[in-house]
């Protein structure tokens, strides 16, 4: 089984010029928890989750607990605010991990499981071409067109 | 690579009836749910040719799953701005004893100035993987004549040529932009270009020439069967046999489909025309939308026939 054959054929991203208001609307409005960031050329150059934006706020209290309050939540959307007009090249995770759609899927799974992703960007000589989701993993072997022995 | 716009996608709802009667309770015998709005249609006939298609414009996020779903699985690339005010509904109700369609439209939602600019960053980038962009169907409230215009501007400075399926109401400013096709829709028009037309065939063929002397290639359509094709070389009837009785929902985005397929292999305007009448009449042997596949379409390029219009 390859990329191609499990990946979403969407192409929803950001632009590196994107303001930090625009990604948070961006993110609130679409049923991904992070999203590519791309240049001018449709090249993914980062990818931002609401893992990020959050981290942008409370670095320490995530790193260290992994969570956070609704309290927390409220000092967000004052410090968007300040950070509101900033571009999202300043907060978003750099050299971001991409496959291909010709990868065997075993190479997704792996990914997920090391790295903890939860998508994964799929390229075409870098070119954004579509995403792949932790759950379509799932979907492609409760379906039968992936063994246990892949997953 | 063709990219299709549909600022104003619809979910369309078939409700079909055995005898539908307006004021009374009617039992619906069967249902079915399509993303709608004219680009939308037209990238999923293209994708049933084989064709690589991109659809953009804008959803509400309650809508978007389906919509967005069911173009992957048609195997059309989705990239939609996703915007606050919530996706229009259409009703096509079916009255299958008597053929009878009941439409009923949805104005669709109100699109920020925030959300037009999101939607043309990600625009200009599309338009960087693309040869040609169809923009077809109706403005969402917010989004102005200018605001349409710009994406013509935008388009023509990125080299990518335009298709555009229109109404007579939008028809100057949209040829001010040079267009490399526009499909007109007279059938409810009276006039084409400030001229009053009659139904008349003849005063057809003289609208005709006047979009002959704006575009490189227009296409009014008179009815479901009947077309009149211009072009720098001259006038053509396009006639489409086996339409009648038929299924002529949707017959517009075929034919506009058929034309972006061929357009796309750079086949001659007389090759275009036919494939986009042979979509059409495929497409009208389908109960509801779309067609299935290029083995439907073939079949029907020798029932489109064109004749050159002696000026």
């Amino acid at each position: 089984l390859k990329v191609r054959d499990i990946m979403t054929r969407d192409l929803t991203a950001v632009h590196k010029d994107n303001t930090m208001r625009e990604v948070v609307n961006i993110l609130a409005n679409q049923p991904y928890s992070g999203v590519p960031v791309i240049d001018e050329h449709n090249k993914v150059i980062g990818f931002i989750s609401v893992k990020d934006v959050l981290m942008s706020e409370f670095p320490e209290r995530i790193s260290k607990i992994g969570t956070f309050k609704l309290q927390d939540f409220m000092n967000l959307a004052r410090q968007l605010d300040y950070i509101g007009e900033s571009k999202v090249v300043n907060f978003m995770s750099v050299n971001p991990i991409t496959v291909t759609e010709d990868e065997p899927v075993r190479q997704v799974v792996d990914l997920v499981v090391d790295k903890g992703l939860k998508i994964i960007p799929v390229v075409r000589d870098g070119v954004l071409v579509g995403l792949v989701e932790r759950i379509e993993l799932c979907r492609a072997y409760m379906d039968n067109r992936m063994t246990a022995d892949e997953l | 690579l063709i990219l299709t716009v549909t600022l104003n996608p619809a979910v369309d709802h078939f409700v079909l009836s055995d005898h539908f009667t307006p004021a009374k309770l009617n039992r619906v015998k069967d249902l079915e749910r399509h993303p709608g709005g004219k680009g939308i249609n037209i990238a999923v006939m293209l994708a049933k040719m084989g064709v690589d298609v991109i659809s953009t414009g804008f959803l509400n996020r309650s809508s978007s799953l389906f919509v967005q779903q069911y173009l992957r699985d048609n195997g059309v690339t989705t990239s939609f701005t996703h915007i606050a005010d919530e996706t229009r509904h259409n009703y096509f109700i079916i009255d299958e004893a008597t053929g009878n369609l009941t439409v009923i439209d949805e104005e669709g939602p109100t699109v920020s100035k925030g959300e037009f600019n999101l939607f043309l960053q990600n625009y200009k980038s599309l338009l960087k993987r693309v040869n040609m962009v169809v923009i077809a169907g109706s403005n969402p409230r917010g989004v102005e004549d200018q605001d349409w215009c710009q994406l013509f501007e935008i388009a023509n400075h990125l080299g990518v040529k335009t298709a555009v399926n229109v109404q007579e109401d939008k028809l100057m400013i949209c040829l001010d932009k040079n267009p490399y096709l526009v499909l007109l829709d007279t059938r409810s028009s009276s006039e084409v270009l400030g001229k009053k037309i009659e139904k008349e065939v003849d005063q057809k063929q003289a609208a005709c020439r006047i979009m002959g002397e704006k575009t490189l290639f227009s296409i009014l359509t008179l009815d479901y069967q009947n077309y009149m094709v211009s072009t720098t070389e001259g006038c053509n009837e396009v006639n489409l046999s086996d339409m009648k009785n038929r299924n002529q929902m949707f017959s517009g985005d075929a034919m506009m489909a058929g034309l972006v397929y061929s357009l796309n292999r750079n086949d001659d305007v007389k090759e275009a025309v036919r494939w986009g009448g042979a979509v059409a009449i495929a497409n009208s042997s389908n109960r509801i939308k779309f067609i299935n596949s290029m083995d439907e379409v073939k079949p029907c390029l020798d029932k489109v026939s064109i004749r050159e219009v002696q000026s």
